[in-house]
């Protein structure tokens, strides 16, 4: 059933790679404030149910809908519009490019969704001044610790104000001092209004979570 | 496409010997495609500058040297403007000045017709002394005004050298053919003539005056307006044709080993792109990124590469196998760059084809599982 205000549905998305249903019936949805927390052990179909969800593949059934439309009925270009305007994406790996600091790493998603560079530098720094690393504005990823590089890609993520975060094992590479600020970070997202999803394999984390499910053969077990 | 000229700035800015190489290529292939269409154009250009030069001109020869005075009645024939009959011998031409030596049909004729010829190529040049030669042959001889001329033991001062006309003009030798009878005609040939130039009027028929030279005299050879036009297209279709063969060939060699490398930068920029894509870039604008460093390379090395060719390689391909600096017409230069410019500029096309087919495999999806 579908909850009003959500912003994202998952309605009975199942998937099967070669002979294995990797998910199966999976439904839930998203409001603002969520902040939903997926938690599974490796292999468990985490990275799949969130690349389905940022539509980066398609499921075998069921469908996503995000602001009431099918992301999978969307051509190549809407698909990457929704992605640039409506999610933000932290990878597990930070994935910051090499050779931008990290300002410029930060403005990657506006400036080629045509927010001029200028505005978007301001609206970087503001960011980044929030995370903690004004003194890192130019840092390139290689200068940077593990959870500088994590709250650069947070920056990044947010700076076109999508409604959707998605954060694959975002601690997954992170001592427990930056896992603390970055699951804070993530927890004060969701606070200021957007939701954010987080998969991980990690129980502890469940804390930080609005809503907790469990990803166990494929199914999603609402704690 | 700005953002994508941004971010392809940065990405340049990091792989120095990535670009210096695919510029170097690119300027090669430049380089040598607008030296080879120079060569066709410069042809193509004299070519159409002859046939201009022959528009009202039939030249004659004969199988046997006649007394001048036997070409007369070729005032009689109807649509003769005017002509000039023409001694036309090889010999060794030496400038004593330069030291420079070459052996050449010089033709001995009134010096008044190469007035005329001047004015129909819109020259209006006096012709001063015994002897003038065409800016090809100076370039050759390395000639100068007051350089002395040796023609069969008969020393010259040069004072008339033409114009450069970019017509077959520009490879002539005439002297006065009144000197050639008084000091340098053997006996048997005093007095007589192996040829003629005939003007003919604007309303003549051509056909109708060869017809009647060849009536009246033993001819060999005759050149006629429309023999030059069929002539002159002949040459510039097989010039065409070749030198087009070697251009494309050079912008294939050239554009292989690019997408060679462009591909090799690919694989080290998977991540990278999967990267942007999963970020929300589109597919457009990604292969944008990888082009744009291309066009950013392609604009500047095609510019170097032509002014390379002109300034360059083909002066000093005539100094190295010919010995004197040769430069060709303005309209040559001009037509072959447009030409180089425009065959590069659509070789890319297939490369963008390629590139396009190649990041349709990069998927945002390989990122989040760390294949790549």
């Amino acid at each position: 059933m579908k909850s009003t205000n959500a912003i994202l549905h998952v309605m009975n998305v199942s998937k099967r790679y070669l002979l294995k249903d990797v998910l199966v019936d999976i439904s839930f949805s998203v409001r603002p404030y969520d902040f939903v927390i997926i938690i599974g052990p490796s292999g468990a179909g985490k990275t799949t149910l969130l690349g389905i969800i940022a539509g980066f593949e398609e499921p075998d059934e069921g469908k996503i809908e995000f602001l009431g439309r099918d992301i999978h009925s969307l051509s190549d270009d809407e698909l990457a519009e929704y992605r640039s305007k409506h999610i933000g994406f932290i990878f597990q790996n930070f994935n910051l490019i090499p050779f931008l600091n990290a300002l410029e790493n930060v403005i990657v998603p506006a400036v080629f969704s045509g927010v001029k560079r200028k505005i978007a530098i301001r609206k970087a720094k503001k960011l980044l001044t929030k995370l903690g690393l004004s003194d890192k504005l130019y840092n390139y990823p290689n200068q940077l610790s593990g959870g500088e590089q994590q709250r650069v890609a947070i920056a990044r993520a947010l700076i076109n104000d999508p409604e959707l975060i998605l954060a694959d094992e975002p601690t997954a590479n992170l001592d427990r001092d930056n896992e603390q600020i970055i699951m804070e970070i993530l927890s004060n997202i969701a606070r200021s209004g957007k939701s954010v999803i987080l998969v991980t394999h990690k129980e502890y984390l469940a804390k930080y979570g609005t809503k907790v499910f469990e990803l166990v053969n494929g199914r999603l077990i609402r704690r | 496409m700005k953002a994508a000229i941004w971010y392809s700035k940065k990405y340049m800015s990091r792989r120095k010997r990535f670009i210096l190489a695919m510029f170097i290529v690119m300027m090669l292939v430049s380089t040598f495609v607008s030296f080879n269409l120079t060569f066709y154009y410069q042809i193509k250009y004299r070519n159409e500058r002859t046939v201009i030069l022959f528009s009202r001109l039939v030249k004659f020869w004969l199988i046997n040297p006649v007394p001048a005075n036997h070409m007369d009645t070729l005032r009689e024939i109807e649509g003769v403007d005017c002509f000039f009959t023409f001694m036309s011998v090889p010999y060794e031409i030496e400038d004593i000045t330069s030291g420079e030596t070459i052996s050449y049909q010089v033709e001995f004729v009134n010096l008044s017709l190469v007035q005329k010829l001047l004015i129909i190529l819109d020259y209006h040049e006096e012709i001063i002394g015994d002897i003038c030669i065409g800016f090809g042959i100076a370039l050759k001889l390395n000639a100068k005004i007051g350089d002395v001329i040796r023609i069969r033991d008969y020393d010259f001062v040069l004072n008339t050298i033409l114009p450069q006309t970019f017509s077959d003009l520009d490879y002539f030798i005439f002297v006065n053919i009144n000197v050639y009878y008084n000091y340098i005609a053997p006996p048997e040939l005093k007095e007589k003539v192996n040829g003629a130039y005939v003007l003919l009027r604007e309303e003549a028929s051509e056909d109708y005056v060869i017809d009647k030279i060849t009536e009246l005299y033993d001819v060999r050879y005759v050149l006629s307006p429309s023999r030059v036009v069929t002539r002159m297209t002949r040459i510039n279709r097989v010039q065409l044709i070749s030198n087009l063969f070697f251009s494309i060939i050079a912008i294939i060699i050239g554009m292989s080993i690019i997408l060679i490398y462009l591909f090799r930068d690919l694989e080290t920029r998977r991540r990278e792109l999967a990267i942007l894509s999963a970020l929300g870039v589109k597919r457009k604008q990604i292969l944008l990124v990888v082009i744009v460093p291309l066009i950013l390379v392609i604009v500047p090395a095609l510019i170097i590469g032509c002014l390379t060719a002109f300034y360059i390689a083909i002066p000093y391909y005539h100094e190295v196998i010919y010995g004197y600096i040769r430069l060709f017409a303005d309209e040559a230069y001009v037509d072959a760059s447009l030409l180089t410019f425009t065959l590069l500029f659509f070789s890319i096309f297939p490369l963008i084809f390629l590139l396009d087919r190649k990041l349709r495999r990069f998927s945002p999806m390989s990122l989040l599982r760390a294949e790549i």
